[in-house]
């Protein structure tokens, strides 16, 4: 008697499946495009500012990267105006190359780096801003993924030796990972900042005098008038918004479970709340966080609306899912 | 698993790990940073206070000491030079980070305009919400760098506020 076992996959199966699933490079090659474009642009590190640092008698706390360098180098060559605008020129040089994708990996990790290197630098002085940190952890991170496969000066040349292996409908198993990892820093920021708040404040944070207090300083201190006129009306108003806060910074990580069907049902709300939360703390209270704002990027499938003649998605493919290539 | 993957595998579990562990560790592993903004609860009465600090000369010139002018941001110049200046009088510790500002500050006088400031005054405005719209009460406060210490007249640091910033 013949007897057939199917076998579950162990956790080693699991975790590959996941992180590793076989697709088209285009979801990364897109992503690459927008964060580097993103980050030569809106939030360019200003050389004036690194200038102007230089005023400064000496680092007052230097960061670890910062650290490290001063292992190898002296503080005095470090705060020289040639090192500040020699590491400004490189890395943005880099980030053009980063950005029309020719030697992608090196120079996206040169970019990387450097923008790394400069904030790091400017964070020395003894102020520590939070926005753009995971922004800089993913740069970093996308320099070790195939990120020039497609849309790129390497892929141009590469579709002349080897067809098969560059462009939109190329399928490969590092494509998905970096994105996922995007997703999950994200999600553990936002579950950090809900535990921050119920361990600062507590329930007291959704009393409604705490938001409103935020708003009227915050809205003070950076002319925000819609942020005044939040804080004058009842309570009871300001009561919901903290409390919305709190289960949305909770329960965001619960979207990246994609396999249940209420997840996917409620997953563009989440987006809609995550988004009508940052650009609300913007206009209130200045509070600068638009860099998380270009992370629901990740979740967004361009492989649905570019390549997508060759790489079809899988038929009920839901919003972010990994998109197995070459289906038709 | 392919060892591609391992390696990868390994960048996944450190980030995510550090990113949990900055939790704890707050900035120092930066990139891998906490969120603590916003953090602190307030109760009533809902109010917020604003700072100005302007510096004498011995010439009876004025200046306005804002972030700007010292090259900060607002947070820095707020939370680590304003309030430490006007703390009351404690620990060892407040009197060395108050030392520390006055000094960064009237460096800063110097290089800029030359001459060491005589006094600080400072100008604290408490708007506060009330029943029929937003009361202002402002304070004047006023530092002698002349004076020895305990001739000083530091104000209140407003309670609760600071360190929870963006």
């Amino acid at each position: 008697m013949h007897s057939e076992t199917v076998r579950r996959p162990g956790l080693s199966g699991l975790w590959s499946s996941y992180f590793f699933p076989t697709t088209t490079p285009v979801r990364l090659a897109v992503l690459r495009i927008i964060f580097v474009a993103a980050q030569l642009t809106v939030f360019r590190e200003s050389l004036a500012d690194q200038r102007h640092l230089l005023s400064a008698d000496g680092f007052i706390e230097p960061m670890w990267w910062t650290r490290l360098l001063l292992l190898v180098f002296t503080e005095e060559l470090l705060r020289t105006p040639a090192f500040v605008e020699s590491l400004w020129w490189l890395t943005h040089a880099a980030g053009l190359l980063a950005l029309i994708g020719f030697r992608t990996r090196t120079s996206m990790f040169l970019f990387g780096l450097g923008n790394l290197l400069m904030v790091s630098f400017r964070y020395s002085y003894g102020e520590v801003h939070h926005p753009e940190a995971l922004y800089r952890i993913l740069l970093l991170v996308f320099a070790f993924a195939p990120l020039g496969r497609c849309y790129s000066i390497d892929s141009w040349l590469g579709r002349r030796r080897d067809p098969g292996a560059w462009g939109p409908e190329t399928t490969m198993d590092t494509a998905t990972w970096p994105i996922l990892l995007g997703q999950w820093m994200l999600a553990i920021a936002y579950l950090e900042a809900f535990f921050s708040k119920v361990t600062g404040g507590g329930l007291h944070w959704i009393n409604g005098y705490t938001l409103q207090t935020y708003l009227l300083r915050d809205g003070i201190r950076f002319d925000r008038p819609l942020g005044i006129w939040f804080a004058q009306q009842p309570r009871e108003v300001c009561m919901f918004l903290a409390a919305s806060t709190l289960v949305f910074e909770a329960t965001f990580i619960l979207i990246l479970f994609d396999r249940f069907k209420l997840v996917r049902l409620v997953r563009p709300l989440y987006f809609l709340a995550g988004l009508g939360f940052h650009v609300g703390i913007l206009v209130t209270m200045g509070a600068t966080f638009q860099q998380f704002i270009l992370l629901y990027a990740l979740w967004i499938p361009f492989d649905r609306f570019v390549g997508r003649r060759r790489a079809a998605p899988r038929s009920g493919h839901a919003l972010g899912d990994p998109v197995p290539a070459g289906a038709a | 698993m392919k060892p591609q993957h391992t390696a990868i595998s390994a960048v996944i579990v450190v980030c995510v790990t550090m990113q949990s562990v900055a939790y704890f560790a707050g900035t120092r592993f930066y990139p891998f940073v906490n969120y603590p903004m916003y953090r602190r609860a307030y109760g009533p009465p809902v109010e917020a206070r604003m700072y100005q600090m302007v510096a004498e000369l011995p010439d009876g010139r004025r200046i306005d000491v804002s972030a700007e002018y010292l090259g900060i941001k607002r947070f820095a110049w707020e939370d680590a030079t304003v309030k430490r200046i006007l703390a009351e009088p404690g620990s060892a510790l407040v009197e060395e980070h108050r030392a520390d500002a006055l000094r960064r500050v009237a460096s800063a006088v110097r290089d800029r305009d030359g001459a060491e400031p005589v006094a600080l005054h400072f100008t604290i405005e408490t708007h506060r919400i009330a029943d029929d719209g937003i009361e202002r009460e402002t304070d004047e406060r006023t530092v002698r760098l002349d004076d020895p210490p305990e001739n000083e007249h530091p104000a209140e640091p407003p309670a609760g506020e600071g360190a929870d910033d963006a």
